[in-house]
């Protein structure tokens, strides 16, 4: 019964749209969000639930600067950095005197206020309210070699611009972890590791605690930034409901499924949660269109939601059998319950 | 011992001749209970300070003070001869005031050597730009690591160096917390119950390295409950009851002190009932009576 079925599922086209979504521009972005979102949680123990609104900002940083103050574009990737840095600052000041679960409900907040705000009319003058700041980044693209509008190798393909901005993603984002993997090894890596165990221990030593959760908090929150901006240069738009509160918990599952305070996880955390989406959807897809699946059960139309509950179902079976997530080391997370 | 104790009056409050650390009227309340309420109080400089009383007396809640861990209601307190009031704790460390902790704050999930090398001061990699161009703290480093080595070894840890200190037992914890403080080269280190949960056998050789700072010239303030503990080590001792300083002298005579054996085992403990006051003690007693 089972081997007809596979048989008639077009398995080249599922491997593709598989890769093709693991290394494609979510993916890419989501692994730069998350090595932010590691300095933060991973190393530094501080509980960002809002790290979309890093991203908001960077990529409105991005928008406001070239459409509506209309500076040069490489200006304006520097502005939505400062404009993540100042987020950073605004959240920190108040919250990182205060025990770790202030910072949660602060970030989480933060991140839906910067949306709502996006969209406000109030606002329109600046980021043009809901339909958003477009048509930004030809600048960029206007570096690109890949001048084709379409490149293929076998099943796979990119259009030149996609082709652009994933490089140079990627390329980012390789440059960014091995930055964390020397900066976890020094000793300014220890003092953020510390303070994660025991801040009043750091305190205790001559640590200034208040000051390295701040730093902490502004280069992840930039990272963050960076990866709103290549999420709008890629799509040439900025939009305020694409920086939903669901983005960061996307972003932590990506986290946690590669493991929390590794240098490679959000790499391969990220590569694999949106290559399993991209199966799970097309694999359902054919089973729908094969009437596998009964109508009755199942359309085409609910297939995108399904794979979430597939994802949650996979991410309770992750923390049930593998809580340290793929790189994580067992014994070292057993230490916690001692 | 240094001798210069000896002239100095077994009084709460007494000044010392060389005092490293002062407190002045320092006064904490949680609600309506006074935690801590202490007119005058001086540390003298390279001797072994116990700090002794019965459970509640404000022991830590003084400590906490004095580290700046806890902010006072009033009170100031000074530091060589330095006001330090306004210092955050991280600043008195650096000043060279470290503490340790009742319950013991070792960094489980970094390795012991981690641990040690966290304790050092002034590292040059623990700036943020600096710390990505290794040559800059490459050396410091390999210094820094070469003196954490030399004291496991002298705490007798240096099995355990590349473990994760999450992995070691509470006796093995407190010789952490302890040799983690050295690392800073401290001039005072201030031990909160530094013998509680730790076996007989590893407490001797707690003590051996207790009096092996104090030789070096390092002050030591370390409250305690273990009376023998106090005999064996203290060169003067502080009680405190219900906040106050009560009693300060050298042990020999504070166990003959009436205001701490009053603080430890009641005003009247020794004193024969009355004949009314028997009789009301044995109704109170009698299960007879309510039946």
């Amino acid at each position: 019964m089972t081997v007809p079925i596979l048989a008639a599922i077009d398995w080249a086209q599922i491997v593709q749209l598989t890769v093709s979504s693991a290394i494609g521009v979510e993916a890419m972005v989501f692994a730069m969000a998350a090595i932010g979102l590691n300095i933060h949680f991973g190393y530094t123990g501080l509980l960002n639930f809002g790290h979309v609104g890093f991203m908001a900002m960077g990529g409105y940083g991005v928008g406001i600067a070239i459409v509506t103050w209309q500076l040069n574009p490489y200006l304006a990737i520097l502005i939505g950095v400062v404009f993540a840095l100042v987020l950073a600052l605004i959240l920190g000041v108040p919250t990182l005197r205060l025990r770790a679960d202030y910072l949660a409900i602060v970030t989480i907040a933060a991140s839906e206020v910067i949306r709502i705000m996006a969209r406000s009319t109030t606002l329109r003058g600046l980021t043009r309210g809901a339909e958003g700041l477009n048509e930004f980044a030809g600048e960029y693209y206007s570096l690109s070699p890949f001048k084709q509008n379409l490149y293929e190798w076998g099943p796979f393909f990119f259009t030149g611009n996609n082709l652009f901005i994933v490089i140079i993603g990627w390329i980012l984002v390789i440059l960014l972890a091995v930055m964390v993997w020397q900066l976890m090894r020094s000793p300014w890596g220890r003092v953020l590791k510390a303070i994660r165990e025991d801040e009043d221990a750091a305190r205790a030593l001559g640590k200034n605690a208040y000051w390295y959760k701040m730093q902490s908090l502004m280069l992840g929150g930039a990272i963050g930034g960076m990866a709103g901006m290549l999420q709008v240069i890629a799509k040439s738009t900025v939009q305020p409901d694409t920086f939903v509160p669901v983005i960061t918990f996307f972003i932590w599952t990506v986290l946690i499924l590669g493991g929390v305070g590794r240098v490679w996880s959000p790499i391969v955390g990220s590569m694999i949660f949106w290559g399993l989406l991209a199966l799970m959807e097309n694999l359902l897809r054919q089973f729908v269109a094969e009437g596998w699946i009964p109508p009755s059960l199942m359309d085409s139309n609910q297939v995108g939601i399904f794979r979430f509950i597939l994802v949650g179902l996979g991410l309770i079976a992750l923390m049930t059998f593998r809580p340290q997530g793929i790189f994580g080391s067992r014994e070292e997370m057993a230490l916690d319950a001692r | 011992m240094p001798a210069d104790l000896s002239t100095v009056a077994h009084e709460p409050g007494i000044p010392k001749p060389d005092p490293i650390l002062t407190v002045e009227n320092m006064r904490k309340t949680f609600g309506g209970l006074v935690a801590v309420d202490v007119d005058k109080l001086q540390i003298q400089r390279g001797v072994i300070t116990a700090l002794i009383g019965p459970n509640g007396a404000g022991k830590t809640t003084f400590f906490n003070l004095l580290t700046s861990f806890d902010t006072p209601d009033s009170g100031s307190k000074t530091f060589e001869g330095k006001p330090i009031d306004k210092k955050a704790p991280h600043e008195l460390a650096r000043m060279g005031m470290v503490r340790t902790f009742q319950l013991t704050k070792s960094l489980t999930k970094l390795t012991v050597i981690d641990n040690m090398k966290l304790g050092a001061k002034r590292q040059r990699g623990e700036n943020f730009f600096r710390s990505l161009v290794p040559p800059l703290w490459d050396a410091q480093e390999r210094e820094i690591e070469a003196r954490a080595d030399d004291l496991l070894k002298r705490f007798k840890l240096d099995h355990m160096r590349e473990e994760f200190a999450g992995t070691l037992s509470g006796g093995q914890r407190k010789l952490l917390e302890m040799a983690r403080a050295l690392m800073s080269s401290p001039s005072v280190i201030c031990l909160d119950e530094p013998m509680a949960g730790v076996n007989p056998a590893l407490t001797q050789s707690l003590l051996e390295h207790v009096k092996g700072l104090r030789d070096e010239g390092i002050t030591v303030i370390f409250v305690e409950h273990d009376m023998d503990v106090v005999r064996d080590i203290s060169d003067w001792v502080v009680v405190m009851a219900e906040g106050r300083v009560i009693a300060e002298g050298p042990h020999e005579t504070i166990g003959k002190n009436q205001a701490v054996i009053d603080a430890y085992l009641g005003a009247h403990h020794d004193a024969p009932l009355s004949v009314e006051e028997e009789a009301e003690q044995l109704s109170d007693g009698s299960p007879g009576g309510a039946t």
